[in-house]
């Protein structure tokens, strides 16, 4: 180092104790063993989280969140503009690969138990998390106004009113009136640009910061091991470069995927035209759209809808109670508990793999 | 905040007069903290639901579809009923059947389907009598709201339907005068 350097780094270790971080993040370790590779899933969705901050921001430059003319700025986006198609489809492809991402986060992390004591409200954060991440896409996808959009909107919205009770008044607020229009688009926007980072923001602090306050979990297998058996390696730099190895990987398949196939954009959205044939939503939303679609009119005496909506809501509510649930080796019943809970999780992934899949089919 | 309160509470007695003191204060910073929430969301909850001229739409009492003859037996249409989508069915006697064309599922607008010779909604694959609009396969638990479509000179006009008509879809013709 240069005198220079050495006296800026001086300068500013003593204002900022960057030499007392780099000490602890030298002697925080992070587990190494088999299913190591499951570690890495929270950072591939931070970074792709980061190129939507980056990307998104660029978008707004040109969009303009009106109805006679959104569809059209997309078009220039897609078009005219340079770089334009590259930006909306690495924004576009980088929303579907972090929900991915998410999708193996949560998933890892629930079948390797990490969402156990003291981890309940890392768990409990992440999948508000990834709410808030289907927000941003429920709300993003509308922004275009292409016919797709619009439908899934409307449809998104209906599945909001039959909500027992608050669910008509929300549906009201969501779309500032009777129909899905200018309102709509507007409330749409304010949610996808300000309501929903400022949130994401706020939940994501805590998540991070509880992550590095317990550490990576351990799993069984791991902590079951003895002691001279139990391998880690160093979070910095080892853990670290590996880290920014896989998010360099990723980076790659976000740009080789937004060129190879251009996010595209649908048809101009007409509120009085009927459903296209062949609508779908994104795929993430497709297992709810394939048991909704199955579902018959009316279950005894209970719509059809309702009990979709009781199922899912069913589902959600039990993710979010595992933590408390399924508990480190506690009361007589705690095997069959465990058990119970992994089961849940693969008829879960499963159900969802499945519908997923059929909903493409069809 | 409380604990704050607390702290800076003197010590220096422990007689009931203190201890209610502290209630009382207690129980008048509650209040103005309830008070002072209500009237920072209340403006706040109005100006989100403030419902514009915009969006409340023209209320419509009848369209014209323009001749009749324009519209083949054994066909259907898509329309705008004021600012709702709407859709006419001509039968092979060549009678028209108009109806609202929202969905009773989730909202979707129908559509005449040639091929199923009935209504369809491309959402959720919802199917309707295009007669009748009665649900008659798919998820739809109720018909369509049902529109008057008479024939005058020769013109096609679509008007509201008589509320009586339509007590067992109230949900949807609630949605129709808008």
């Amino acid at each position: 180092m240069s005198t220079v350097t050495q006296k800026a780094y001086q300068w500013l270790d003593a204002r900022l104790s960057i030499s007392a971080w780099q000490a602890m993040a030298e002697k925080k370790t992070v587990p190494h063993h088999e299913f190591s590779v499951w570690y890495y899933m929270g950072g591939i969705a931070l970074v792709l989280l980061m190129v939507q901050v980056a990307t998104g921001g660029l978008l707004m430059v040109y969009y303009i969140p009106e109805i006679a003319s959104a569809h059209a700025s997309i078009l220039k986006i897609n078009t005219q503009i340079d770089f334009g198609w590259f930006i909306r489809s690495l924004h576009s492809w980088g929303a579907n690969l972090m929900i991915l991402g998410l999708f193996f986060h949560l998933f890892s992390t629930y079948f390797m138990k990490a969402y156990r004591a003291p981890r309940e409200i890392t768990w409990l954060t992440g999948l508000g998390l990834l709410v808030l991440c289907f927000a941003f896409g429920f709300t993003g996808y509308l922004l275009p106004w292409d016919e797709m959009a619009f439908f899934a909107t409307k449809v998104g919205i209906d599945i909001t009113s039959k909500t027992p009770i608050i669910g008509e008044y929300m549906a009201t607020l969501f779309r500032g009136g009777p129909e899905v229009s200018q309102v709509t688009l507007s409330r749409f926007f304010v949610i996808h640009v300000f309501v929903l980072p400022a949130s994401l923001l706020g939940l994501l602090g805590i998540h991070l910061l509880l992550v590095q306050l317990h550490g990576m979990s351990e799993p069984k297998v791991f902590r079951e091991r003895p002691k001279e058996q139990q391998s880690v390696e160093k979070f910095f730099p080892t853990f670290v470069l590996k880290d920014l190895m896989i998010w360099m990987l990723v980076l790659n398949v976000l740009a080789a995927a937004a060129t190879l196939a251009p996010w595209g954009l649908g048809p101009e959205a007409d509120p009085f035209a009927p459903a296209p044939a062949g609508i779908k939503p994104e795929w993430y939303f497709l297992a709810m759209f394939q048991i909704l679609k199955m579902i018959p009119a009316y279950v005894g005496p209970i719509e059809g809808e309702h009990v979709g909506m009781l199922l899912f809501g069913l589902v959600g509510a039990l993710f979010a109670a595992i933590p408390f649930l399924d508990r480190h080796g506690e009361g007589k019943n705690h095997h069959l508990i465990s058990e119970a809970a992994k089961w849940f999780g693969i008829v879960v992934l499963a159900g969802f793999i499945i519908f997923t899949i059929w909903g493409m089919l069809e | 905040m409380e604990d704050t309160m607390k702290s800076q509470q003197p010590e220096e007695s422990s007689s009931g007069f203190q201890i209610s003191r502290r209630r009382f204060i207690k129980v008048v910073l509650g209040f103005f903290a309830l008070l002072w929430g209500a009237v920072t969301t209340f403006p706040i909850f109005k100006y989100l639901t403030a419902t514009s001229d915009e969006t409340a739409g023209e209320e419509v009492a009848s369209v014209s579809l323009g001749s009749a003859d324009a519209i083949a037996k054994g066909t259907g249409k898509n329309f705008q009923f004021g600012h709702k989508p709407a859709i006419i069915y001509r039968d092979d006697a060549g009678d028209f059947h108009a109806f609202s064309a929202i969905c009773t599922h989730l909202g979707c607008t129908v559509q005449f389907s040639q091929e199923k010779n009935n209504i369809w909604c491309a959402c959720h694959g919802g199917q309707y009598d295009a007669a009748s609009g009665k649900n008659i396969a798919g998820p739809p638990p109720k018909p369509l709201a049902p529109l008057n479509a008479a024939v005058v000179n020769g013109e096609v006009f679509v008007s509201r339907a008589p509320a009586a008509q339509s007590t067992d879809t109230d949900k949807v013709t609630e949605e129709i005068p808008g």
